[in-house]
């Protein structure tokens, strides 16, 4: 029978939790890893989420958790270094280059990722999704912004209100 | 609100999507107001643009006359929102001194007092002492003067820089060795200051295209204190009618 284990003085092996996602798929990830979300920080650190237990994730789908575990495994020898003061240049060169390969993906992915690091409060993939958007953004007309992120056409009206707004914002459209 | 069934995009929590526009530069986010409703609400609740910092019409000029201490400012009573009289910066001492505008951009002014530069912005009152560069290896240095340029574009960044550009002294006995040399240099380090760090910070340019001529020719005239700030580009009122072109000062943020 498995020695009940109290906190994390388990020799070595690195302690385990469980997160079930909301179509009831379960991934098993270090604790550590899961740690980088705060809304799950404090569970865990309970001690919840070992065992059978899992924790349910109702909000998020398991493509997206798998994701989002994706980056929380990479992420996490990092953030436990305390932000990785002591990081060489190549571990940093290293995550930037899984950062931008990360964000590579389909905008239908992009928007659960998004949602899934905000309800997790995961800081560094709030804000890398954030950039990522804010980057498909810059320097379009508010007509193009529109096309990429899939809005539906204006009507006359929010066409009234472009056109004013350009005449208003002359300098911001040179 | 826009529209349901639409993409992703629309229907965002307005914190995330204020987290998304708070990293556009202003230009950008002045474009996003357009692009629906609850967009422009996210930007405007969230004060994201800064209004202040805009260039939203002219607010007035400054002259220089003999004889005057100060620039004096005119401007029409109704847009009276600026101080003329950069009388705040007396109290920084008593000795008497003279100002004189060297240079402008966007909003920005460069005032010279006694061969010390300030950045003042007439609009806010709010004011920094450019600091004195600091002492250079180059041997660039002996045969000439440097004056500052500043760069302002508040629709890309709330920063500003101040560019530090060579001349040939005028009525200076150049050694032999450098007469011939041509001008500008084909490579040249100068000094740039940021508003982030007020720090000057080494920078190399490489020249591209010709030389104008040379160093000893360019002594015939003085550059004419101009400069223009354009879409990243700094442009410099040089010696001998020339105009210098600075690409790539700003790196955006």
């Amino acid at each position: 029978m498995a020695a009940p284990e109290s906190g994390d003085g388990n020799n070595g092996a690195a302690r385990m939790v469980t997160l079930i996602s909301s179509d009831n798929t379960r991934f098993e990830v270090e604790a550590a890893a899961a740690s980088l979300s705060q809304t799950l920080q404090l569970t865990i650190l309970d001690g919840g989420g070992g065992g059978g237990d899992g924790i349910p994730l109702p909000n998020v789908d398991s493509a997206t958790l798998s994701k989002v575990l994706e980056y929380c495994i990479k992420h996490a020898p990092a953030a436990a270094n305390g932000g990785a003061p002591n990081a060489t240049a190549v571990d940093r060169a290293e995550l930037e280059r899984f950062d931008n390969e990360f964000v590579n993906i389909d905008q239908s992915v992009l928007y659960s990722l998004i949602m899934a690091a905000h309800n997790l409060e995961i800081e560094g993939l709030q804000s890398l999704v954030a950039k990522k958007v804010a980057d498909m953004i810059k320097g379009k007309s508010p007509m193009e912004i529109r096309r990429t992120l899939g809005f539906p056409d204006p009507t006359p009206e929010e066409q009234a209100e472009m056109n004013a707004h350009m005449l208003e914002y002359g300098w911001a459209y040179e | 609100m826009c529209r349901l069934r639409s993409a992703g995009a629309a229907l965002l929590p307005d914190d995330v999507l204020a987290e998304i526009l708070g990293r556009l530069p202003p230009r950008g986010l002045a474009v996003s107001r357009a692009v629906c409703k609850s967009w422009r609400a996210v930007v405007d609740d969230g004060r994201l643009l800064r209004a202040d910092l805009l260039p939203l019409s002219v607010g007035g000029i400054f002259l220089k006359f003999q004889g005057h201490k100060f620039p004096e400012y005119f401007s029409r009573p109704s847009t009276n929102k600026v101080s003329g009289h950069m009388d705040y910066l007396l109290s920084l001492d008593s000795i008497e001194y003279h100002a004189s505008i060297s240079g402008h951009c966007n909003g920005l002014v460069l005032l010279d007092r006694d061969d010390h530069d300030f950045v003042v912005n007439p609009a806010t009152r709010v004011w920094a002492p450019v600091p004195p560069l600091p002492p250079t290896a180059s041997s660039l240095l002996n045969i000439c003067h440097c004056c500052n340029y500043i760069a302002f574009d508040p629709t890309s960044s709330p920063d500003y820089q101040v560019v530090s550009v060579p001349h040939v002294k005028c009525g200076y006995q150049l050694p032999p060795s450098v007469q011939g040399a041509e001008w500008p240099p084909s490579s040249c380090t100068m000094h740039l200051l940021s508003s982030r760090t007020n720090q000057w910070e080494e920078r190399s340019f490489a020249r591209e295209g010709k030389a104008i001529a040379t160093a000893l020719e360019m002594q015939d005239t003085m550059e004419l204190p101009y400069s223009a700030y354009l879409n990243g580009t700094l442009y410099v009122c040089g010696q001998r009618n020339s105009v210098l072109r600075f690409v790539d000062i700003y790196t955006l943020y």
